[in-house]
């Protein structure tokens, strides 16, 4: 449930946001005549993986940085993995890089598929200023159990994939440096595709869903979070979608290019972080724009703004139609729900062709090597965004220092923009209603946050709240405990 | 015949969180009883489709240090909470979709073990394996009384 607190007539907290990954916070501060002025997406847990993982041996980190989150295991694993080849110096077999794109592909449908229909799709279906109570996964079932179940069906298929592929559908410990672990079976793929018509008519229905909102809500999607940013994402030389390999690319808010055709090694030439004092996530942004001029946005808008074409047919007809009604790119934050639906077509048209490959189901999995590099470095884009996992070792293989930039990391700066977009536009202080509140929140649902995976930052732990007025002085300090999270 | 699925869920790796997992392997290995057996790390909203298809559903949980028993048994009653939300779901709240979404209305008994260890480990505290084992039985007989009774009722049909 939104708790609802206001704090004198000056900042409006709404604590906790419901429904995504993890906790966090919003505060929308007003100035005395009750205008927003500004609003920061707080995120306030501690995990300081980065630090913990110091001493351990290079081969165990897929394993152990696989539970920064238990959403998307695999999206680490996979980022982790790639970052041990590289310190191995092993190029990986074709058919263990063919089982990680797959395994991949099944994390990307079951986690799109959840972030659409449980998590945002109350929203869309029940409308924000529904009744708070119902407005929420239970409602949806109780509404429409007919899309719930789709919902479900189409998870369930991302999660089988995961499972057939990788042996577990949580914390699967498949792939390993240079290579995977475990063949495919020929009734594993057999059965794989023989699901697969289905779920893809699954999401083809929530697109059809979405596209009939947005015809119905133009005005309100359109401005939807709206902003200029920069965005990221990994592209195919010919600049197509890729999710597991790739270059780097970035473009301006008008589509721009800025970088491309960037080494996943060589990010640090392009990307830097900075920290606030407020959040324990980390704010990257584009080196050359400086902060926070280089505020961009990764995940599915950014990668559907970035790329000239999608591989597979039905996917890129999808972009075809999402491109026709404006030049890209879009801005308005509602279009990552449109994104990954299309993104969900694309994973099942991907894992369709992975599955038809000849060499699918061959057991040349592993290649073997000892440390040869001082660092890996790993990158692949997550259901959320771009994913660095970037490792330096010693002699022995044993970890040093480790650096991730984990997709909700990646959009911190949009997020808190996102919020401020959306405060500015329904938030009035005399005038408060759920409808309006839940709008802030739906805007950080459209990045489909997973703060546990995000929050491995050292550093102060952000247990207080500052009451700031129009000039910036402190009028008050409140402490923050359990009751008030 | 009477369609029963065991779903033992919790984390292995936290030593007596995978007494679930636990149980459902001793009955599995066991061989005596007819069942089908399903491991999990948690109870996830797809559960609700494939319980669809039983006739008994019975989950094995661990419970913690604080539950005054060391095995509680009890019948599970439909109904969804407000807590279910991506990734925390009850059996009643597994029920409660199942019924609502596929119209079916498996019987759920819940097995909760309390642990007592629930650091880092793959091994059982032996306090609650023991426990594990007294509830391994338990469903055993569960399972077999099920089943007799079903067998009663068919052959009855017959006569």
């Amino acid at each position: 449930m939104t708790e609802l607190n206001t704090i004198n007539t000056k900042t409006i907290t709404i604590n906790p946001v419901t429904r995504i990954e993890g906790h966090a916070k919003i505060t929308i501060h007003l100035d005395d005549a009750g205008n927003v002025t500004d609003a920061r997406f707080h995120v306030v847990e501690f995990r300081g993986f980065e630090k913990f993982c110091e001493g351990r041996f290079f081969s165990e980190m897929p394993q152990i940085t696989a539970r920064i989150c238990g959403i998307c295991p695999v999206s680490h694993l996979l980022a982790s993995a790639k970052a041990c080849d590289a310190i191995l110096g092993v190029e990986i077999p074709r058919p263990a890089k063919l089982l990680r794109e797959l395994l991949h592909m099944g994390q990307l449908t079951q986690s799109h598929a959840l972030s659409f229909f449980h998590l945002s799709a109350p929203d869309l279906l029940l409308g924000y200023d529904s009744d708070p109570a119902s407005r929420n996964i239970i409602g949806l079932i109780q509404q429409h159990p007919d899309i719930a179940r789709r919902g479900i069906r189409l998870r369930k298929y991302g999660q089988e994939v995961i499972k057939s592929t990788g042996g577990r559908k949580i914390h699967a410990d498949f792939p390993v440096p240079g290579g995977v672990n475990k063949a495919l079976g020929v009734a594993e793929r057999d059965e794989m595709l023989a699901s697969l018509p289905e779920a893809l008519q699954h999401a083809q229905f929530a697109l059809e869903l979405l596209k009939k909102y947005q015809r119905d809500n133009l005005q309100e999607v359109e401005e939807f979070a709206c902003f200029d940013s920069n965005f990221m994402g990994l592209v195919q030389p010919d600049g197509s979608l890729e999710h597991y390999d790739g270059k780097l690319r970035f473009c301006d808010t008008k589509g721009n290019l800025l970088e491309d055709q960037i080494a996943p090694a060589d990010y640090l030439d392009v990307i830097a972080e900075t920290t606030e004092d407020w959040s324990y996530l980390k704010f990257p942004f584009i080196k050359s724009l400086g902060y926070p001029d280089g505020m961009y946005r990764v995940g599915p808008l950014a990668r559907l703004n970035i790329i000239d074409q999608i591989s597979t047919p039905l996917a890129d007809e999808e972009l075809q139609e999402w491109r026709s009604q404006c030049i890209p790119p879009r801005r308005s934050s509602f279009y990552y729900h449109w994104a990954r639906l299309i993104e969900i077509v694309y994973a099942l048209e991907r894992i369709g062709e992975l599955l038809e490959d000849p060499e699918i189901c061959s057991t040349e999995i592993l290649a073997t090597g000892k440390p040869t590099n001082d660092q890996g470095i790993g990158v692949i884009e997550a259901p959320r965004g771009t994913l660095f996992h970037h490792y330096w070792v010693d002699e022995h293989g044993r970890i040093e220092k480790v650096n991730l930039i984990v997709a909700t990391g990646n959009n911190n700066l949009a997020m808190n923009r996102a919020v401020k977009a959306v405060a500015e536009k329904y938030v009035k202080s005399h005038e408060l209603r759920e409808g309006m509140l839940n709008r802030v929140e739906a805007a950080i649902r459209c990045y489909d946050p997973c703060l546990s995976c995000s929050t491995h930052a050292v550093g102060q732990m952000p247990l207080w709240l500052e009451l700031l007025d129009a000039k910036g002085n402190v009028l008050q300090t409140l402490q923050r405990d359990a009751g008030t999270r | 015949m009477k369609r029963v699925l065991v779903v033992g869920y919790g984390n292995r790796s936290r030593t007596d969180d995978g007494v679930g997992w636990f149980v459902v392997e001793q009955l599995q290995e066991s061989g005596r009883v007819d069942a089908e057996f399903l491991f999990l790390h948690q109870l996830e909203v797809e559960l609700a489709e494939t319980i669809s298809h039983y006739d008994l559903v019975v989950f094995v949980d661990a419970a913690t240090a604080q539950d005054p028993q060391l095995v509680t048994r009890k019948e599970v009653s439909p109904t969804l909470q407000g807590h279910a939300v991506t990734h925390y779901f009850t059996p009643g709240d597994l029920l409660a979709l199942c019924q609502s979404l596929y119209y079916r209305q498996p019987q759920g008994t819940l097995f909760s073990i309390r642990g007592q260890d629930f650091n880092f480990g793959s091994t059982l505290s032996p306090v609650t394996e023991r426990a594990a084992l007294d509830v391994v039985r338990q469903i055993t007989h569960l399972i077999q009384s099920l089943q007799a009774q079903s067998n009663i009722q068919v052959e009855g049909h017959h006569a």
